[in-house]
């Protein structure tokens, strides 16, 4: 067994730093180990913020210190150095949150994630090393995956659960015990080392637990390893003696592994609100983020979201988005979202954003061509339809549902009710697999002497009705009976229908359809021939 | 003068005629003299081309209505972008256009016209997008940026615009007018890149649609009992000629 842990020291601050507004750029520190990623990833430098429980200050952030603010500064000396302090209170419920998220993100590395209260997530990696080709290409990987929601992290490698967690509280990297290739210890006086040089305060145990063995003199987890155990055990009591055989692998320890809820709804809040749209983006994308970690984790694609933008003054925004195709990609769903907030005004601050997931497909994966040259010179049907799928989804975001549909045929002989209008959303569904390339490509026209009426390429959705002059009829012009009639009746039922039509030609060579009600004996064009 | 040249010279939207062209054929329209009239041998691929027509209906459907029912059967999407009327199913199945393959746009604004055009021609991919300019007067920088979208899309690219158009500059690859005549309509080709402009062909409509008016007796006589402005009409008062029974008398 090889665990990872993933120790999220500053999570308390980093959780609020959405609020400062960011600016959003994707630079990612790949490093595999950092401390205090996000600081070093050249952002703007960040307000003084401290977070605080009850009336203790519990953390600062960097600008915070150097302002000489430190965690159990009293809040009034805090207020005195720094007026303008940024003060949050600590919000435990968002920390497990943003854990969840992360531990969603990870799940693509491994199945065996567990979020450890209150800043640890662990991953088993053994089962991930062929895939992901060694111990220290899958860190990177992790490292990536951690920076792009921006946390600062420290991460500790050890065959125990409990001995990473020791690990990562550390300040000294356990890689180089680890065999790259199949994980396990190959250093093991290195590995002692670093696990005996550690500090007795990274200990899970009770703070007066920590004080007695201080005060026998024991400063080093190895000090206390070293001790017989019976000894220990009858000194201390069994806890602490099971809980460092669990570190040692003496005893098991079994963990709670991830769990996932049914839905995907979750939400960020701001205290202050954020005013704009491009502020809107960050949160929205690291919301996205978890959605699509989630889907990941449950092989499933979604087929729209759902954005609620709760402001201060009460009103509530909702922006709906549908994909064509369930798909399950960040960047997609951030760039509809961009098209959407375009066009939105906001009245007031956003104090809450919520993303729901409205349709949850079970994931499609589409099988690729191996010989993909040749499938992209013959204009491969598959990818025309992603291509149009997405077209479809950009129009709709820009420019609403209603002003896409496709047409279809109805079962009447009524002109109007001879066709239906489908509405967007189930174009892409109703698309059946492309036929092949049908053989008219000869140069002729393929016209043929159908006995079926001659019905115009364009209706108009209200008749115009035709003037009469005289003996002629007059519609832009005088119009000249080619054809008919031919008599439409029907609809009895609800709207009747008594109609003679005939083709007639404008003066000027354009081609109508007309007709004349038989009841009112009033003259309509009703269509045009292209 | 030299330097002028060559400044000249360097700039993308100057045709020269040295210049090799990176439309090797193009999809064929389904009528033989106009193929053979068209540089590519059909509509070109990847650029625009114009459709200069004083109204909807001088035949410019019917003209593409070959080339759009090959394309769907080909499986590749059709769009039509603000449409100045209904597209009315039966007469798109009739020409063997698949519908499941159209995709209609509706805009309100010239803007939102442009861009839903520059989007679908991006993401045409061998498609055809249809688009609707008639009373828009555009701009060379607009339809340029059209152009390069075109180009991103190998896709087939239509533009319809007014008539009044014909005598500005526009970077379309081919240019065509259609002027609509008493049997079909008549194709004047203004420009094409790497070809001859200024040849004319006629196409013929369909038989039913260019048959000769009807006798004039047959004419079911407009009858006054709703006609507004008929009786006040001061050019032809309707006294004026003697009037013919209706064709069938109507239901009552």
């Amino acid at each position: 067994m090889l665990w990872l842990c993933l120790h999220l020291s500053q999570l308390p601050l980093e959780i609020f730093d959405d609020v400062i507004g960011h600016e959003y750029a994707d630079d990612v520190d790949s490093s595999p180990r950092t401390t205090n990623s996000a600081e070093t990833t050249g952002q703007t430098p960040l307000k003084p913020t401290v977070v605080i429980s009850g009336h203790r200050i519990e953390f600062c952030n960097p600008a915070a210190l150097a302002c000489g603010i430190t965690p159990d500064t009293p809040l009034g000396t805090a207020y005195g150095l720094c007026p303008d302090l940024h003060i949050s209170r600590r919000d435990t419920a968002r920390e497990q949150r943003a854990l969840q998220h992360l531990a969603y993100g990870c799940y693509r590395f491994t199945s065996v994630v567990c979020v450890q209260s209150p800043d640890n997530l662990l991953l088993e990696l053994q089962g991930s090393l062929k895939l992901f080709g060694g111990v220290r290409r899958l860190c990177a990987l992790i490292a990536t995956e951690v920076a792009a929601h921006r946390y600062s992290y420290t991460f500790g490698l050890a065959p125990t659960p409990a001995a990473a967690q020791l690990i990562s509280r550390g300040t000294v990297d356990s890689v180089a015990a680890f065999d790259d290739r199949t994980g396990t210890v190959i250093d093991t006086a290195l590995f002692n080392r670093v696990l005996h040089a550690l500090p007795l305060s990274v200990l899970d145990c009770s703070a007066t637990l920590q004080a007695s063995l201080q005060r026998t003199g024991l400063r080093q987890l190895g000090d206390v390893l070293r001790l017989p155990a019976a000894a220990l055990g009858k000194r201390c009591g069994q806890g602490l003696l099971h809980y460092l055989q669990q570190v040692t692998g003496q005893r098991p320890d079994p963990r709670k592994v991830l769990q996932l809820p049914p839905q995907f709804d979750d939400a960020l809040e701001f205290m202050n609100g954020l005013t704009s749209t491009e502020m809107l983006l960050f949160p929205m994308r690291r919301l996205l983020l978890a959605l699509c970690g989630y889907l990941r984790v449950r092989q499933l694609h979604c087929g729209g979201i759902e954005w609620r933008l709760q402001q201060q003054n009460g009103a509530a925004k909702t922006i709906v988005l549908s994909c064509a195709n369930p798909r399950n990609d960040a960047d997609y769903f951030l760039s509809l979202s961009r098209l959407k907030l375009a066009s939105l005004i906001l009245d007031g601050p956003v104090e809450k954003i919520a993303l729901a997931a409205m349709e949850l497909h079970p994931a499609r994966y589409v099988e690729r061509d191996l010989l993909a040259a040749r499938s992209a010179s013959t204009g491969n049907a598959g990818t025309g339809d992603d291509a149009i799928g997405e077209l479809i989804d950009r129009l709709r975001a820009r420019l609403g549902a209603s002003a896409i549909s496709g047409l279809a045929l109805a079962d009447s002989h009524i002109p109007e009710y001879a066709w239906q209008a489908l509405h967007a959303s189930t174009l892409s569904l109703q698309r059946p697999p492309s036929t092949q390339l049908s053989d008219t490509a000869d140069g002729t026209a393929n016209v043929t002497a159908s006995t079926a009426p001659q019905r115009p390429a364009w209706l108009l959705s209200n008749p115009e009705e035709i003037q009469h002059r005289g003996q002629q009829l007059y519609w832009h012009g005088v119009l000249q009976l080619l054809q008919g009639p031919e008599r439409i009746e029907g609809a009895w039922w609800s709207k009747p229908v008594y109609r003679d039509y005939f083709i007639a030609r404008h003066a000027q060579g354009a081609v109508y359809w007309i007709y004349r009600e038989l009841d009112t004996r009033r003259w309509f064009v009703h269509g045009i021939f292209g | 003068m030299n330097s002028t040249l060559a400044a000249l010279l360097k700039r993308p939207d100057l045709w020269q005629a040295s210049a090799t062209l990176d439309i090797t054929h193009g999809i064929a329209t389904g009528y033989a003299p106009l193929n053979a009239s068209l540089h590519h041998g059909g509509w070109p691929t990847g650029a625009l081309t114009e459709l200069l027509c004083r109204q909807p209906g001088s035949g410019e459907l019917q003209l593409l209505a070959p080339t759009l029912a090959q394309l769907s059967a080909a499986g590749h999407s059709l769009v039509l972008i603000a449409p100045p009327y209904l597209p009315y199913a039966p007469a798109w199945q009739h020409w063997n256009i698949s519908l499941e393959r159209l995709l209609v746009v509706q805009t309100t604004t010239l803007r939102d016209q442009l861009w839903a055009t520059e989007q679908g021609l991006r993401a045409a991919s061998g498609g055809a997008v249809l688009t609707w300019l008639t009373t828009a007067n555009l701009s060379v920088p607009q339809l340029r940026k059209l152009q390069l979208a075109a180009q991103a899309g190998a896709g087939l690219a239509i533009l319809f615009r007014s008539r009044q158009t014909a005598n500005q500059p526009s970077p379309a690859t081919l240019r065509i007018a259609i002027e609509s005549t008493a049997d079909g309509c008549q194709l004047t080709i203004l420009k094409q890149r790497g070809g001859w402009s200024g040849q004319s062909v006629c196409l013929q409509r369909p038989d039913i649609l260019s048959q000769r008016a009807m006798p004039t007796q047959r004419l079911p006589a407009p009858q006054p009992v709703c006609a507004t402005g008929s009786e006040t009409d001061p050019v032809s008062p309707p006294q004026a000629r003697p009037r013919a029974l209706p064709l069938r008398p109507a239901l009552q």
